[in-house]
């Protein structure tokens, strides 16, 4: 299949996702940056297999967002996406935000998921760790945001990102920086990017697991790296060195590769 | 016109360093530098100059509620309206506001109020609020549930003082078996609405259908405040009415000398305390607290050059923008006529204490004011003889009907 786009139907919501590559289904879940675009780590894993990365309610055109009032109304939302899509199990790589709901399905849903990547995820709480508040950035200052999201602020990545605050921006842009940051608040704002319930819940992932960290991720620290693979059964933790939060971005080469070898 | 004493309740001796060291007055300005001691002598300084105002003259007072920040110490204005109760006897006490979505759940509003209109002998306005976008980040709400959570608060409010109870309230965010406030307002049906408003055309839309009085969030460039009032006038004709002088207050920062020259030099440095100290931070807007639309627009009108008071570099800014009403009586007076006539507004409410100002000089600014440009003012602009339009708290029906 080509790469390109399209629009599935969820509970009445209209969700737009990327579509590509052939091959086992691979499902997608993106970051709070609303990565729903070809961007080349996801060309990439549309390589080989055939990739669904569907834009979260409230991201991109995707609707719905006013129906969501926390994380378990988003788990729902991707059990009656994966029903559309008729799959009674799939391979799931979430980053981030992605990997918080991933985690989550993973747990709630054990039958539904039968290859889990945990990337730089979201989603559980280390009391001495805190997570960074994304919410309080000041965006005025791209250099601290760029500071706290790469571990290298001059990688190419790092480079390319452009600041919410610029309102040099064409404004369909700022439009979707501003909804996904509104969309990932009204999931995430209080407790803070974490369901207090996910670490009991834990024991019950039934599928094979990776959690694949950058070793100096400000964001989400390694602490939770570790503390997903000890609570998940079998998982097994992978770190990218000299890496960020962003790891598929600031080390796109490293991230894709640990994936493919893990989903095989 | 009728003229209101605004108090903000500052912190107003801060480290002379505080703005190289702190980027924020709110949310993250450590509470180790709030010294008791020194609250102890502002808080007393500051509800004496509230009480005053009733022997001076003016019509009421104001105070509002912020949290968790060095600009306004006051996290619960009913606290504070208790004691002016107490030791006033014919003003009005205006709680502009009580952010609404803060209280869980929010009949504790209705309760507070009630009882001090009950107390009060049915003095209390009743200003009710979303809430600034630093609050949502104090008090965890989430931003995205802000306007739902307010609309569904204040009606379960107005529901709660206007109609006989108990009766359950199953709402989005408030699940109530039983609604049954004990005691009810004085003021029949219910105590007189005041809602801020910073220029949303939804806000202008709400305030107008249900004949509540409408007041600008205040720290604009003039001409935003009369753009604004414009509009609001505008969707008061769409629904079919004038609208009542009393329906509209403007928000000024206020000081009086006998010399334009004078006030200037007493008052310059107090206003850049408060631009330079309390404001940052003031303007946060969390995601989802706002629709992306007004989000935009806010952003646009903060990076604009000119129309928020965190623009001011300069006294000629302060001055152009009208960002605080500084001079002799006349110039004072002269300034408040053109722009309340401007804007139609018939409620001035003054800042007469701002930032550092120290509490003599805030009692003399107060007593100035009271004595030399009321009359003035009041002799161009008489109150006007229309009452003011009785509210619909449910233009569009109750949802309990």
């Amino acid at each position: 299949m080509e790469n390109t786009t399209a629009t599935v139907e969820v509970l009445g919501r209209r969700i737009h996702e990327l579509r590509g590559g052939s091959g086992k289904p691979l499902l997608y879940l993106h970051s709070a940056m609303g990565e729903a675009i070809w961007m080349p780590h996801l060309l990439a894993l549309a390589q080989g297999r055939e990739l669904h990365a569907p834009a979260h309610p409230g991201f991109l055109s995707s609707e719905g967002i006013e129906q969501i009032r926390d994380i378990e109304d988003v788990v729902e939302h991707y059990l009656a996406y994966l029903d559309v899509m008729g799959w009674s199990s799939v391979d799931v790589v979430g980053l981030s935000l992605g990997g918080w709901i991933a985690a989550e399905l993973a747990a709630r849903h054990p039958e539904r998921v039968s290859a889990l990547v945990l990337a730089s995820a979201v989603g559980i709480w280390i009391r001495e760790r805190p997570i960074a508040d994304i919410f309080a950035i000041d965006t005025r200052y791209p250099e601290r945001v760029k500071a706290l999201l790469f571990h290298d602020v001059s990688c190419p990545a790092a480079q390319m990102m452009v600041s919410p605050a610029n309102m040099e921006l064409p404004e369909a842009m700022l439009v979707n920086i501003l909804n996904a940051f509104a969309a990932t608040a009204r999931i995430g704002w209080n407790p803070l990017l974490h369901d207090p319930r996910l670490e009991s819940l834990l024991p019950r992932v039934r599928a094979r697991t990776l959690c694949l960290w950058g070793a100096d991720d400000r964001v989400v620290p390694l602490a939770y790296g570790e503390r997903f693979a000890k609570l998940v059964p079998g998982a097994s933790l992978e770190v990218i060195p000299a890496c960020g939060h962003l790891a598929p971005l600031e080390k796109q080469a490293e991230w894709v590769g640990a994936v493919k070898r893990f989903l095989g | 016109m009728k003229h209101f004493l605004f108090h903000l309740m500052p912190y107003r001796e801060l480290p002379a360093d505080f703005e190289q060291k702190h980027e924020s007055a709110w949310v993250w300005a450590p509470n180790e530098l709030f010294d008791p001691e020194r609250g102890h002598r502002f808080y007393n300084d500051y509800i004496d100059e509230l009480a005053e105002a009733e022997p001076l003259g003016f019509d009421g007072v104001c105070i509002n509620e912020h949290h968790q920040n060095v600009y306004g110490l006051m996290p619960s204005p009913n606290v504070i309206a208790a004691m002016l109760v107490m030791r006033t006897r014919r003003i009005k006490i205006a709680v502009v506001g009580n952010a609404l979505p803060l209280y869980n759940p929010p009949t504790r509003v209705a309760e507070e109020i009630a009882m001090l209109d009950v107390i009060s002998g049915g003095r209390i306005i009743s200003g009710q609020v979303i809430g600034g976008g630093p609050e949502y980040f104090s008090f965890s709400i989430n931003p995205a549930e802000a306007r739902t959570r307010f609309a569904e608060a204040h009606e379960l409010i107005l529901r709660a003082w206007t109609e006989p109870g108990p009766f359950s309230h199953y709402g989005e965010h408030f699940k109530l078996r039983y609604v049954n406030v004990f005691p009810r307002p004085l003021q029949k049906p219910h105590p007189p609405i005041w809602i801020p408003g910073a220029g949303s055309i939804e806000t202008m839309e709400f305030v107008a259908k249900r004949r509540y009085a409408y007041m600008g969030i205040p720290y604009f460039h003039i001409d935003f405040f009369k753009k604004n009032y414009a509009m609001f006038r505008e969707i008061c004709e769409k629904e079919g009415y004038r609208a009542h002088p009393e329906q509209m207050g403007l928000l000024m920062p206020i000081y009086v000398a006998e010399t334009d020259a004078r006030a200037r030099e007493q008052y310059e440095r107090h206003f850049w305390y408060f631009k330079n100290k309390l404001i940052p931070g003031l303007t946060l807007s969390p995601p989802g607290y706002t629709s992306v639309k007004s989000a935009l627009r806010i952003f646009k009108s903060l990076q604009d050059g000119k129309t928020f008071i965190n623009h001011c570099e300069t006294w000629q800014d302060v001055e152009k923008g009208c960002f605080a009403i500084v001079g002799s009586p006349e110039t004072v007076a002269e300034k408040i006529i053109e722009h309340c006539r401007d804007i139609g507004c018939g409620n001035m409410l003054g800042l007469f204490q701002l930032g550092s100002m120290p509490h003599e000089m805030a009692r003399e600014n107060a007593r100035r004011y009271a004595e030399t440009v009321m009359p003035i003012v009041n002799a161009a602009l008489p109150n006007s003889r229309e009452p003011m339009p009785a509210s619909i708290p449910f233009p569009d029906g109750r949802a309990g009907a």
